[in-house]
């Protein structure tokens, strides 16, 4: 808890008061029980404190020991994070560190549930079964375990977590509507798709059937590699599959590896997401480094699809057209194209379409263009600093923050997620990759 | 009735684990207790003092079905050879969920009963032979636990840490008779957090746990 407590400082350049306390909560474990009390002093000595600012403390108080969970809540403040990148670099990293805290599951009652679903105890189903978790997952934790010589990951739910993703939810709708400054009414479409994601990945059985889907769909790609599946000891809350033997990506960037191995599973790791998102339209939308794997031949292993987008024909084309080199220079259409797309709404004035416009072209030339380069140096420092820097400087705009209105559509949230995350560990992993996607290919026509 | 003598009708006939299953029988469709053991014993066409043989109450009917719920699920988790080499805290875990096991067969049962001690300050007698078979094997535990440095002793308060999991255990069981969650789901999450708080305040104080455990309270209203 000390260590967490240095990540509190580093205040200086927050614009609002609102935005001080946000950043205040997440990671400081050892301040949440003083919040807690100063929260019922000012109730005891203030009486009737006005009702927003009660709800305000409240959120705050309860995202306190949010941070300390593994809870839906802190994926959806991490989820919002990674969002359009409108949230500055400085409160990213924070809700990214900000890690699930609780103690793992006991033996006992990895047993019971074994029990439950099963009908027998591990030591029963495998040869071997490991009684303390190897790894945690977001709402589960990894077991290993052995059968007839094979290695096998069984990964483990949290019992009642698919229960307290919507209570969860409702907590974190404050904390988002004062981080995003929206109003209510517009996120809540937001919250209704990330909600609808955050239940799917309660879902085991969708997983392991997705799973099973997407990883033979994807058997052609080169340099990846995906577990077995095995939905004879897989339940709603179990899933076994095969142990991937290798480094966590993270691991494997520590130990230096050489620039051919980094572009190699760099561009596989490209190949896999251009291949999900144009032919499959449905994506693996929770890039995050702990759900790869490379093998010791340099495999890019995949381990996790708890969070699968479908992404709807008419959105994929609207955003790929969105998204074309070039485009912004194409002033009229580009204009069309994001009143299109739910980026203006109907009560705005010119002077605020001019100052949208400008953000937008911004936005789409930067996070568009990897598309049009055959060999993106993803390790360019220059890059993602004007990403973060454009970013910081929406996220201080006082113009931006006064418009709250949230703009863009439902689906952007997963995908942008997606992308960004993509961006984000092709950056971690220093690789020069073919990103250029053939726009001429592409079926962009309505 | 023919007319035989009572020590053969009660050999042939009834046995203690027909009335207790006659009772609960009873007490289940009524919801409540028979108002008498006569009319309970009339209507299963039983001469009522023949009942006493058996039992001397119906309190002491339910003190035997729950002492005897308490009984086997101590003597399965202590059959399974694994459970020795668990510590402490895994052993009182393995011991709750294979206590809900246990109960969710008579649930019916436990479901009327336990509410009624909120109107009671002290155990009732039906609780009696139950709370100290618990008490017994809770003792066991927590000897465990202090060897093996789970938890802390403590002048005078070490003395109570069997009433403490008594509580908990009452807890549990109260929990677990109003989860609507799905194969009571809930009351697994419950226990776990529960006895790891209850490890953690006894061994090293953290508020990790009371605030993990406090927000799942909130949450599950």
């Amino acid at each position: 808890m000390a260590i967490k407590m240095s990540h509190t400082k580093e205040q200086d350049s927050i614009p609002t008061s609102k935005m001080q306390r946000a950043s205040k909560f997440v990671g400081t474990g050892a301040k949440m029980g003083k919040n807690y009390l100063k929260y019922y002093a000012k109730r005891l000595v203030e009486g009737d404190t006005g009702r927003d600012e009660l709800d305000e403390a409240n959120a705050e108080d309860i995202y306190n020991s949010l941070s300390q969970l593994k809870g839906s809540a802190l994926k959806v403040a991490q989820m919002i994070s990674m969002d359009e990148n409108l949230l500055p670099k400085a409160y990213a990293q924070k809700f990214q560190m900000a890690q699930y805290n609780a103690p793992p599951l006991s033996y006992p009652l990895v047993v019971n549930t074994f029990r439950k679903q099963l009908g027998k105890t591990p030591d029963q189903v495998f040869d071997t079964f490991s009684q303390r978790a190897v790894n945690a997952a977001s709402i589960g934790q990894v077991h290993k375990a052995e059968l007839n010589g094979k290695t096998l990951a069984v990964k483990v739910q949290y019992p009642g977590v698919a229960d307290s993703v919507s209570s969860d939810l409702r907590l974190a709708r404050p904390i988002a509507l004062s981080l995003m400054n929206i109003k209510a009414k517009d996120l809540e479409k937001y919250l209704e798709e990330v909600e609808a994601r955050l239940l799917e990945e309660t879902d085991y059985e969708l997983e392991l059937k997705r799973s099973i889907e997407i990883t033979e769909k994807c058997n052609g790609l080169k340099n990846v590699k995906f577990p077995k599946y095995y939905p004879e000891f897989s339940t709603p809350r179990i899933i076994t599959m095969d142990w991937i033997e290798g480094k966590h990506l993270m691991e494997w960037v520590n130990t230096n590896p050489d620039q051919e191995t980094r572009n190699k599973i760099g561009q596989a790791l490209w190949d896999f997401y251009d291949f999900q998102i144009h032919t499959l339209r449905a994506v693996h939308a929770d890039p995050h480094p702990g759900n790869f794997i490379i093998t010791d031949d340099n495999l890019l292993g995949i381990i996790d699809f708890g969070c699968v987008k479908e992404i709807p024909e008419d959105f994929y084309k609207e955003y790929f057209r969105l998204m074309e080199p070039g485009i912004t220079a194409r002033k009229e259409y580009f204009l069309n194209l994001l009143a299109e797309l739910e980026f203006f709404l109907p009560g705005d004035s010119e002077k605020e379409k001019t100052y949208f416009t400008g953000i937008f072209t911004r936005m789409v030339d930067l996070l568009g263009k990897p598309f049009d380069s055959a060999s993106f140096d993803f390790s360019d420092k220059k890059y993602f600093e004007q990403v973060y820097g454009l970013a910081d400087e929406i996220a201080n705009d006082k113009q931006f923050r006064k418009s709250n209105a949230a703009r863009g559509s439902r689906h952007a949230i997963y995908v942008n997620r997606t992308y960004f995350g993509l961006y984000n560990i092709l950056h971690q992993i220093g690789a020069v990759v073919n990103s250029r996607i053939d726009f001429s290919e592409l079926d962009l026509k309505k | 009735m023919p007319a035989k003598t009572k020590a053969k009708t009660t050999s042939a006939k009834w046995t203690k684990e027909k009335v207790r299953d006659a009772y609960i029988k009873t007490l289940l469709l009524e919801g409540k207790q028979p108002n008498s053991v006569f009319k309970f014993t009339d209507d299963l066409g039983m001469p009522e003092s023949e009942f006493y043989t058996f039992y001397s109450s119906f309190d002491a009917i339910e003190n035997d079905v729950f002492k005897e719920m308490m009984a086997e699920t101590i003597k399965s988790v202590q059959s399974d050879k694994a459970y020795a080499e668990f510590s402490a805290q895994e052993k009182l875990l393995t011991f709750y969920y294979a206590h809900l096991q246990v109960l969710l067969a008579k649930r019916s049962f436990v479901t009327i009963k336990w509410p009624e001690l909120k109107k009671r300050a002290t155990t009732p007698d039906w609780l009696k032979g139950y709370k100290e078979a618990f008490l017994n094997y809770a003792r066991s535990v927590v000897g465990d636990a202090i060897q093996g440095d789970e938890i802390k002793e403590r002048p005078f308060i070490s003395d109570k840490y069997d009433k403490a999991f008594w509580l908990q255990l009452m807890f549990v069981v109260d929990y677990w008779t109003k989860d609507t969650s799905a194969d009571f789901e809930r009351t697994d999450a419950a226990i776990e957090k529960a006895v790891n708080l209850s490890f953690q305040l006894l061994g090293d104080t953290t508020i990790d746990s009371i605030i993990d455990f406090a927000k799942f309270l909130w949450q599950s209203k």
